[in-house]
């Protein structure tokens, strides 16, 4: 591997950390640490990714920060410590108040640890102003809210969004907006309201604010705009703008919404929780609120065993699902079968299994038509051969021929069973290494690719022979062949290449869920590319 | 004044109907009538199940069920569905969020699990669902592993109702990993194993026996059969990681708090974490109060034990018990000949009668309940021989075929290979024998076309075509068949 691009895979792998994950920050401090010769280009990559990821995503590549300079240390401390304040007080700006806390947990440890050199982890000089900074942000901010001065908030907040609304009076969700915020002015300015709701109120418009603000700065509208970063010299008026950002991002208001009720004369909490249905601002008044973040996420990083697996009674019966939830049965998979109604997603992955789908479509189509009519149901398992089944037998794009046959075990497939049913044994490995083919003295590529599969086949010494040898290969003519894929051609099975070829490759899905220990990974669920980690750090191990 | 193909888009006019987000178009289609449903715009699912605008579907009666949809959709059918209507109220979104919290404990294991060991790998939600008849526990079970398999998750379906096993005739409690999607066309889920192909994933269950819709007739062997089935799913989710990261979801019989003994060996039997009560205020404070392991819950957090209570649709609507039992004749039915669009062929012998060993559950009520063991020795436990082979003594009897006890009867069949009849050749006692046909699994069901007594002979009716019946020891179950 080009050492330009260690950067830029680890900043790949990085961008899997969107949860706290300890087996992540665990490879990746690993990578660090193999890698030390490409420190700078880590830590770019690292700063990089803390700097545009997402505020709620920060704190796990901070905790990544951590891992690596506690662990490996030299030079990674050093190259972090520089600029170890900005980039501190950057994200405590940022994020919310329950990470607010992490962080300064975090930060109490890095004042005691040691390097084995006995000097502290990091420059002292940066400690300290974070220590000043902490104890500045500290300090409790004289906050008033009245009703009237909550009015004014609103009556600026409806000038700002006309504002918008004047550039681009198409813009749909300005309307809205504007009519929520009309609604709301009314009612408050209607009815008294007791300090708790006004100090709900006042985030949400406080949220509002912010992000018009930012709106006017950028015209515009991106699908999911992070938040403005602060620049260093901005730092000092922090205290005046923590205040402004310390509630939860607003990314939703970019996504498309269902129009708001119609509210007329309702009370304070019906507006309230129209704003959050119309995804305007966060449901308050439930603990779930964040659309973005699914409802446990927090629990979960906390690594709270007991709290993840709670199920709360109450919002299983009052939380109105939102858009974005309902999304993950459908459009989050908008790429969808035409013959059925299976849904994949739109990237490679999502793609791959697609083809692998229709390929299965269309065996089994043409199957129900060869033979039709001649099949029977097929006995059940044992409880034995049932625990050690394994779904990919079914989903795995096979025939269900093949199915039944490995699934029935041998005791019954001699009562049962028809002669469709048979099934070209398993090629064992002994009998695939005594095919082989030698490379021509002629060739000055070692490579080349089955004439049946296509896939590439590289050259290997073969020792017992003393040659340079294409392993599981037949030659017929001038072509090269799998010997596996040769001999289903020759068997007429020529529809299974596809399987053949995921069963024999090792990268494959299919033989990685084979595999105990990496189908433990769940890697697919979690959107977690562990071969591409795995194979990072494979690279990087033989550099 | 008519004009050539007014009436017909009339009459298409009249079968279309849309419905708003949030609602549900429910039907019902009588004995083998059909109806016939296509999707034109919008999303819609049943039970969870996505259907698609490119499949005319058709629905053969008995059947209720309903079409829901989150965004709105419009759906065009033709038939004469015996009642059909349109409901905004809806309890879909209350599941949904169960949904949602099941989703996330499943991402929570898996993360865990990243970094454990396979023997110390944290199991996926178990979800158990009680309520009263009627009340929508099979749907809710439905919906619940249809989103998880959407969210390429592999669950086990757990039905431990023998009035309405799922995927197999009536009379059993099955467990069936939930890898693919179901066919909604199928009265029952889905197809299980064929020898040849089928339009959808077929499925494979694991079968354990019971015989009779009634717990009461033999209640020791229901929950004996239960905890073999929970031993065998438990073993699955542990020996399949994605299975095991999915968790399962329980169905089970209508239940009240006098089965409350069923309930607490179902929690353990399967590690329940998640009880799911439907629309049942009194059962769910009675459980609150009663079960042991909510009221001492264990000090591992990843065991305990969590009740939710959760509305019952509108929509569930009395099953009455004519169409139960043509609901069972057709799944039956299916099982030997497959239906409409996947035609099996079974396969008619003919056995001596002293070719066959056969078992019928015992029924317990006529026994002296102080004989029968707790629940405590029905664990199975090796260096407790003597005591099991007691207790497994008592499920069944040994009876001789006859045409007025075999005549139409649904049998099923022993998993060959987990009895050694040999062993048992040469004894009159068949306590052993009891024993291992107790832990076996179902291999499949039997259908006796007729036994005629002066030549002891028996026409049996198998799934597939056979030299000799694939296994001699058949248990009787209360169902009978008639072709």
């Amino acid at each position: 591997m080009a050492s330009n691009s260690i950067g830029e895979d680890f900043y790949q792998s990085l961008l899997e950390l969107t949860f706290n994950s300890h087996p992540i920050i665990h490879s990746l401090t690993t990578i660090a640490q193999e890698n030390m010769a490409n420190a700078d280009q880590i830590v770019e990559a690292i700063l990089k990714r803390i700097n545009s990821s997402a505020p709620e995503h920060k704190l796990y590549t901070l905790y990544l920060i951590d891992s690596i300079c506690k662990n490996v240390g030299s030079p990674y401390n050093l190259m972090f410590g520089d600029s170890l304040y900005q980039l501190f007080s950057r994200c405590y700006s940022l994020v919310a108040d329950p990470v607010r806390q992490r962080m300064i947990h975090i930060f109490e440890t890095w004042k005691v640890t040691r390097t084995p050199s006995g000097s502290p982890l990091f420059p002292p000089d940066q400690l300290a102003k974070i220590d000043r900074f902490l104890t500045e942000v500290a300090k409790p901010k004289p906050v008033m809210i009245t009703q009237q001065s909550l009015i004014e908030q609103l009556r600026q907040l409806q000038g700002l969004v006309g504002q918008r609304l004047h550039s681009n009076p198409n813009d749909i969700k300005a309307k809205e907006r504007l009519q929520i915020l009309g609604d709301l002015l009314k009612i408050i300015t209607s009815q008294p309201m007791s300090p708790q709701e006004l100090t709900l109120v006042n985030t949400q418009v406080q949220g509002i604010r912010k992000d018009e603000e930012f709106k006017l700065k950028s015209p515009t509208p991106a699908a999911a705009i992070p938040r403005p970063a602060l620049s260093s010299d901005a730092m000092s008026v922090l205290g005046g703008v923590l205040q402004s950002v310390s509630m939860a991002p607003q990314y939703q208001q970019q996504q498309p919404k269902s129009p708001p009720p119609n509210i007329l004369g309702g009370n304070v909490s019906s507006i309230l929780s129209s704003l959050a249905e119309s995804g305007l601002i966060n449901n308050i008044n439930s603990k779930h609120s964040n659309n973005l973040v699914s409802p446990i996420n927090d629990i979960l990083s906390s690594n709270d065993l007991s709290g993840s697996l709670a199920i709360d009674s109450g919002y299983i019966n009052n939380h109105k699902p939102t858009q974005t939830e309902i999304d993950t049965l459908y459009r989050d998979k908008p790429n969808q079968c035409s013959s059925c109604s299976k849904r994949f997603t739109e990237d490679d992955a999502g793609r791959q299994l697609k083809s692998l789908h229709l390929d299965w479509h269309f065996r089994i189509n043409k199957r129900i038509k060869d033979y039709s009519n001649i099949q029977s149901r097929g006995y059940y398992l044992d409880d034995s051969a049932w625990v050690k089944f394994k779904e990919i037998e079914i989903i795995g794009y096979k025939d269900s021929d093949d199915q039944t046959d490995s699934s029935n075990n041998t005791k019954i497939s001699t009562t049962g069973g028809q002669s469709l049913n048979t099934r070209p044994a398993e090629l064992d490995p002994a009998e695939l290494a005594r095919h082989y083919v030698v490379v021509p003295d002629d060739v000055t590529d070692m490579t080349t690719s089955c004439g049946i599969c296509k896939e590439e086949m590289v050259g290997k010494f073969n020792d017992d022979s003393g040659e340079w040898v294409w392993s599981n290969a037949t030659q017929s003519g001038d072509k090269v062949y799998h010997y596996s894929c040769f001999r289903e051609t020759q068997q007429e099975r020529s529809l299974h290449n596809v399987v053949e070829k995921r069963e024999r490759s090792d990268d494959s899905v299919v033989s990685a869920a084979k595999r105990p220990e990496t189908s433990s990974i769940g890697s697919s669920i979690l959107n977690i590319d562990f071969s591409k980690l795995r194979g990072l750090t494979d690279n990087l191990a033989n550099r | 004044m008519s004009l050539p193909g007014l009436d017909q888009e009339a009459s298409e006019q009249s079968n279309t109907i849309t419905l708003k987000p949030n609602s549900e178009w429910r039907y019902e289609v009588s004995n083998d009538e059909t109806i016939k449903v296509k999707l034109i715009d919008g999303f819609a699912e049943i039970f969870g199940t996505e259907i698609s605008q490119n499949i005319e579907y058709t629905f053969r009666g008995p059947l209720k069920s309903c079409i829901f949809t989150y965004r709105g959709c419009k759906l065009q059918f033709s038939g004469d569905p015996s009642s059909e209507y349109v409901s905004e109220e809806t309890t879909m979104p209350i599941y949904f969020n169960l949904h949602t919290l099941l989703e996330e404990q499943r991402k929570y294991v898996t993360a865990q699990n990243l970094s454990r060991k396979p023997n110390d790998r944290l199991k996926g939600p178990r979800v158990l669902i009680i309520g009263s008849k009627d009340c929508g526990r099979t749907s809710l079970a439905r919906i619940l592993v249809s989103y998880a398999q959407k969210m390429d998750r592999q669950p086990l379906l757990v039905s431990l109702n023998p009035q309405e096993s799922a995927f197999t005739p009536p009379g059993v409690l099955t467990g069936t990993p939930i890898s693919e999607m179901l066919n909604v066309e199928n009265i029952n889920l889905g197809e299980t194993i064929t020898t040849g192909a089928s339009f959808y994933h077929q499925k494979q269950p694991i079968v354990k026996y019971y015989g009779s819709e009634s717990l009461e007739k033999n209640e020791p062997l229901y929950k004996y059969e239960v905890s073999r089935l929970g031993v065998s799913c438990l073993s699955r989710l542990e020996e399949d990681p994605i299975v095991g990261n999915s968790g399962l979801v329980v169905d089970t019989p209508p239940l009240s708090i006098k089965n409350l003994n069923i309930i607490e060996n179902i929690i353990s039997d399967f590690e329940i974490n998640v009880l799911v009560v439907i629309g049942n205020e009194r059962l769910s404070i009675d459980l609150k109060k009663k079960l042991t392991k909510l009221n001492n819950p264990p000090s591992d957090p990843s065991k305990k034990l969590n009740l939710v209570k959760v509305a019952k649709s509108g929509g569930c609507v009395e099953k009455d018990d004519s169409f139960i039992r043509s609901r069972q004749q057709r799944v039956i039915k299916e099982y030997f000949y497959g239906f409409d669009k996947i035609v099996l062929s079974p396969y008619t012998i003919t056995v001596a009668y002293n070719e066959v060993i056969l078992f019928q559950s015992t029924n317990t009520n006529e026994f002296d309940q102080s004989l029968i063991p707790s629940a405590d020795s029905f664990i199975p436990d090796s260096s407790n021989a003597d005591r099991k082979g007691r207790s497994t003594m008592n499920f069944f009897s040994r009876f001789e075929p006859s045409e007025s006890s075999l005549q139409h009867c649904i049998l099923t069949m022993v998993n060959p290979s987990q009895l050694d009849l040999q062993k048992y050749l040469y004894t009159k006692d068949d306590s052993g024998l009891m024993e291992d046909v107790a832990n076996s699994s179902v291999l499949g069901f039997a259908y006796v076309i007729g036994a005629d007594d002066s030549k002891e002979r028996l026409r049996i009716l198998i799934p597939q075509p056979s030299k000799q019946l694939p296994s001699k020891v058949l248990i009787l179950t209360d169902y009978r068949y008639n072709e």
